[in-house]
């Protein structure tokens, strides 16, 4: 049973992030709006580089900003560590400021084709700059292939610890269908939920990736527009994020 | 609260139910091209694709039909899992080489 040996392994360390999650956020972050896959690529490096911008008729919503740059290197076909160096956000009216760092682990349980769908697990702690209570997330990822079309889904708790923390677990899901039209062009869509905001969007984005040539290294890029399901969420969230991924 | 718990059993079991009994097929990584460069697999049933890679240098096993990214070291081995897939051609390609690292699996 590789299944249940691979599982043990991995959720040793998940485990630490896990019995300790559940309760509090806000307003949505960077790593709300990507829909994470539960695929470990053994060996490779990343510097990513990914935010999203809100333009909306209301003050309340409008000129929210927010980018991440993390780093991160598989040191097995099981387990990617990624540290998120500089986490910005600029609120609506307000000016932009670095707000804290991340350190966030993925877990693959299951060999990508192997079972009837991918199962992992992401594990993140946030740490915010200047002080404040910290930010754990925990949940299952879990992917389907299907020839050219790949639909992944997201579900993620997330709970404050530290001093000042709210005793309150707040949820969210995400869900990405693509068609991979060629490497380069994998468009899709993509949706979000956060029952505790009362806020759901859904849009395009098109994604893909290129060989950079003479190297062992790709860039990967994804772009699209979240539109606003209900009132409470935001009209558009424009999402971008460009990769360098590299052996 | 039972539904919930239902859902999650339901969901458990079909991640570990896999199929047994998958047939295996072989590909070797040479001079940065595949041998054999057109493998030929049984339509709508799961594959197991052993890949081993006899250069100094890594490569990386992708297919963008079927959607398949892996890599395999130098001088070592990877197993790939692919399908059900209908009969047809599918490409695959070495990432690292696709001037020379090209290939087909021919589902039939």
């Amino acid at each position: 049973m590789r299944f249940i040996s691979r599982t043990t392994a991995a959720t040793t360390v998940a485990t630490l992030f896990a019995v300790v999650a559940f309760g509090v956020a806000g307003r949505a972050h960077a790593d709300d709006f990507i829909v994470y896959s539960p695929h470990v690529i053994a060996g490779q490096s990343e510097i990513e580089l990914r935010g999203y911008g809100i333009t909306d008729g209301r003050s309340e919503y409008d000129g929210e900003r927010a980018a991440e740059l993390s780093v991160a290197h598989a040191f097995t076909g099981w387990w990617k560590p990624e540290l998120y160096l500089a986490e910005y956000e600029k609120e609506p009216g307000a000016g932009g400021k670095l707000v804290g760092y991340e350190f966030e682990n993925t877990f693959q349980f299951t060999e990508p084709g192997e079972y009837w769908a991918d199962l992992g697990l992401l594990a993140s702690y946030g740490h915010p700059k200047g002080g404040g209570p910290g930010e754990l997330e925990v949940g299952p990822l879990i992917e389907k292939t299907v020839g050219r079309f790949d639909h992944r889904v997201n579900l993620i708790w997330e709970r404050h610890i530290g001093a000042g923390a709210e005793s309150k677990t707040e949820f969210r899901y995400s869900y990405a269908g693509t068609y991979a039209v060629s490497k380069a062009f994998r468009p899709g869509i993509e949706a979000y939920g956060r029952p505790d905001d009362h806020a759901y969007q859904a849009g395009p984005v098109v994604a893909g990736e290129w060989h950079v040539p003479h190297t062992m290294g790709n860039v990967e890029y994804r772009v699209g527009v979240l539109l606003g399901i209900n009132a409470a969420a935001p009209r558009h969230t424009w999402v971008a994020q460009l990769e360098y991924e590299f052996f | 609260m039972n539904r919930l718990a239902l859902a999650a059993v339901l969901l458990l079991w079909s991640f570990a139910a896999r199929a047994t009994d998958v047939p295996e097929f072989h590909l070797a990584i040479q001079d940065h091209a595949y041998q054999p460069a057109e493998l030929k697999v049984p339509a709508g049933t799961k594959v197991k694709l052993v890949i081993e890679n006899r250069d100094a240098s890594p490569e990386e096993f992708e297919s963008t039909e079927f959607n398949r990214e892996k890599i395999v070291l130098p001088n070592s081995t990877i197993t790939v899992y692919v399908g059900p897939l209908k009969p047809g051609s599918y490409r695959f390609f070495g990432d690292f080489h696709q001037d020379t690292a090209q290939g087909r699996l021919i589902v039939e």
